[in-house]
């Protein structure tokens, strides 16, 4: 009597024209603490996408739902056209996913650490891992506790590329890295992953990071996808308007487009997206001294964007008078 | 079962199996009398006035290893606490430093994952077990060294302790796994597995916990009602921990 191996179900491919990425109305609470509100996005295969959010806006939570690592409270999220909450061990393999902080097991040896995850993958590129550990001077024989926080995320960006996945989701990857490393770091990981029909999902607190690699972008605050849309349109949307009054700025309930304001002594600062007519003639009836409108760079668009203190900024010099 | 999971768990546990090793050592070639416990237990009581009769009693290597105060009572206490050490050692180690981000990102399952860890857990301890009791084994089978043939009822009513092991194994396991922000929390589970076995010791307790050497010389055979709760009772308490860390979402 012969017996024959099981034969593994065969990996669902995505239909054409499904999004790699997406998200249907993701909500997650952590006990009465809200973290991802009402989350609906779609990422376009070979896309580079750049989620971005201040500190605890839900961009960790929201990347590990799309693992399956925890699941939602509502709402669906689905990776090349499975629902997250049930990746197969094939489609798993097809995922490269870089955690924040880059954990990986201190008492191993990047060898050990590289031989741990090529056995778990049905396929491995072992000659792009040697070019990539040359690339960055790493030995195979370093321990891992002895690396520097640069080096770790080099080789957590090593395992993520040796299984050649077709999707990359990197949650936070730059997170604790100085300035110089950090540059470096995603120099190598746009000129390494970023092959035609590669995903990339990409979140960061530092919009440097996305505004070299992203063709769209995500803006969370709060838990809430506020943007989403192409990294140009928000650039070229974006604008603060600076108001000053001879006294104190009279209360104003905002009009379309006001996305945040903030009064700091006798100046309210307005925050739009899209600036046209309606918003021009809606602050001048304010009365105002002065209007400016201040240009504002990419950085600074994302930090006005994404301010979430609306309490008037105490004006120090006054208290003085 | 995943190979590559496996090794990863042995490799993750060799201080515990270096410490295993040290505990093995010491519990046979005690037996064995090879180390000098005798002695050091005759120059203590020497020393403190402590009375001989006291010392002798609590030396193992002069006792019947499968009767009251024999080599069977240390074992018992030693693979409990192997048993702690295991599942708190590989319950905890994946969460320090978001480390099941890494593991479960990987292209296997979580069952797969859970499973491993079971195995070898388990494996290592059934092991620490089947050694220790062999070496009980060996030792009373040869001629001379014990003074009453051994029978397989004495060997049943002296190792009926340990399947408590494996209970305080899965709920040390399931406390290392949880999520939770603080001790009381994440010790909870283990309540459950120490009220386990609190309760089958008073049942020993109540029934003689281990063979009194009156009874291990009468050769008459004494299986205690109490004998017959343990094993099933462990086997209830480890199923429900087994479920209980399988629905457990291992969030990372």
């Amino acid at each position: 009597m012969t017996t024959t191996a099981p034969i593994p179900p065969a990996p669902i491919p995505p239909a054409p024209n499904t999004p790699a990425i997406k998200t249907l109305g993701l909500w997650k609470t952590f006990s009465t603490k809200p973290a991802v509100f009402d989350v609906s996005l779609s990422v376009e295969t070979g896309t580079v996408y750049g989620l971005l959010g201040r500190n605890g806006a839900g961009k960790s939570t929201l990347v590990k739902m799309l693992m399956g690592m925890i699941g939602p409270d509502l709402g669906s999220s689905s990776i090349l056209g499975v629902d997250s909450q049930n990746l197969p061990v094939s489609l798993k393999a097809k995922i490269g996913y870089m955690a924040e902080n880059h954990p990986l097991y201190d008492h191993w040896t990047i060898g050990q650490s590289i031989r741990f995850v090529k056995n778990l993958h049905p396929k491995w590129d072992e000659d792009l891992v040697g070019r990539v550990l040359q690339h960055f001077g790493l030995s195979i024989s370093s321990k891992i506790s002895r690396l520097s926080r640069g080096q770790r995320a080099q080789v957590a960006l090593v395992l993520t590329l040796g299984g050649d996945p077709d999707v990359f989701i990197l949650d936070d990857p730059t997170l604790g890295l100085d300035p110089g490393v950090r540059r470096d770091f995603i120099e190598s990981l746009v000129h390494m992953i970023n092959r035609r029909g590669r995903t990339i999902l990409f979140s960061s607190h530092m919009l440097d990071d996305i505004d070299r690699t992203a063709d769209r972008i995500g803006i969370m605050v709060d838990g809430v996808l506020r943007v989403d849309c192409p990294l140009d349109t928000f650039r070229n949307q974006v604008r603060k308007v600076v108001v000053e009054f001879d006294q104190d700025p009279p209360p104003w309930n905002g009009c379309p487009g006001l996305v945040q304001q903030w009064q700091v002594g006798k100046r309210r600062d307005l925050v739009f997206v899209g600036y046209g007519d309606l918003q021009r003639r809606a602050v001048e009836a304010l009365e105002p001294k002065r209007i400016d409108l201040v240009e504002l760079s990419l950085e600074d668009a994302f930090i006005e964007y994404t301010r979430t203190n609306r309490n008037p900024l105490p004006l120090w010099e006054e208290n003085h008078e | 079962m995943n190979r590559t999971l496996i090794l990863k768990e042995l490799h993750d546990l060799r201080y515990v199996l270096a410490i295993a090793g040290v505990a093995i050592f010491i519990l046979v070639t005690s037996l064995f009398g090879f180390t000098p416990t005798g002695k050091i237990m005759y120059l203590l009581g020497h020393e403190t006035g402590i009375p001989q009769d006291i010392i002798r009693e609590t030396d193992i290597g002069a006792q019947p290893p499968f009767a009251q105060n024999g080599y069977i009572k240390p074992v018992s206490f030693a693979t409990c606490a192997l048993a702690l050490i295991l599942g708190f050692t590989q319950g905890l180690h994946e969460n320090r430093a978001g480390r099941w981000q890494f593991l479960l990102s990987l292209p296997v399952t979580r069952t797969e994952i859970l499973h491993s860890k079971i195995f070898v857990g388990l494996g290592v301890w059934l092991a620490t077990v089947f050694i220790l009791v062999g070496a009980g084994l060996l030792y009373s089978s040869i001629p001379g060294r014990v003074p009453y043939p051994l029978e397989w009822w004495i060997v049943w009513r002296a190792c009926q302790w340990l399947p408590l092991g494996a209970v305080l194994y899965m709920g040390a396991l399931y406390c290392g796994i949880r999520r939770v922000h603080w001790l009381g929390t994440r010790l909870f589970p283990l309540m459950g597995g120490v009220i386990i076995v609190l309760f089958s010791c008073l049942i020993m307790i109540n029934f003689y916990s281990f063979l009194s050497r009156e009874k291990y010389y009468s050769n008459t055979p004494d299986l205690s009602t109490g004998s017959f709760f343990i094993a099933p009772l462990s086997i209830v308490a480890i199923s429900i921990f087994y479920f209980q860390i399988k629905n457990q979402s291992i969030e990372a």
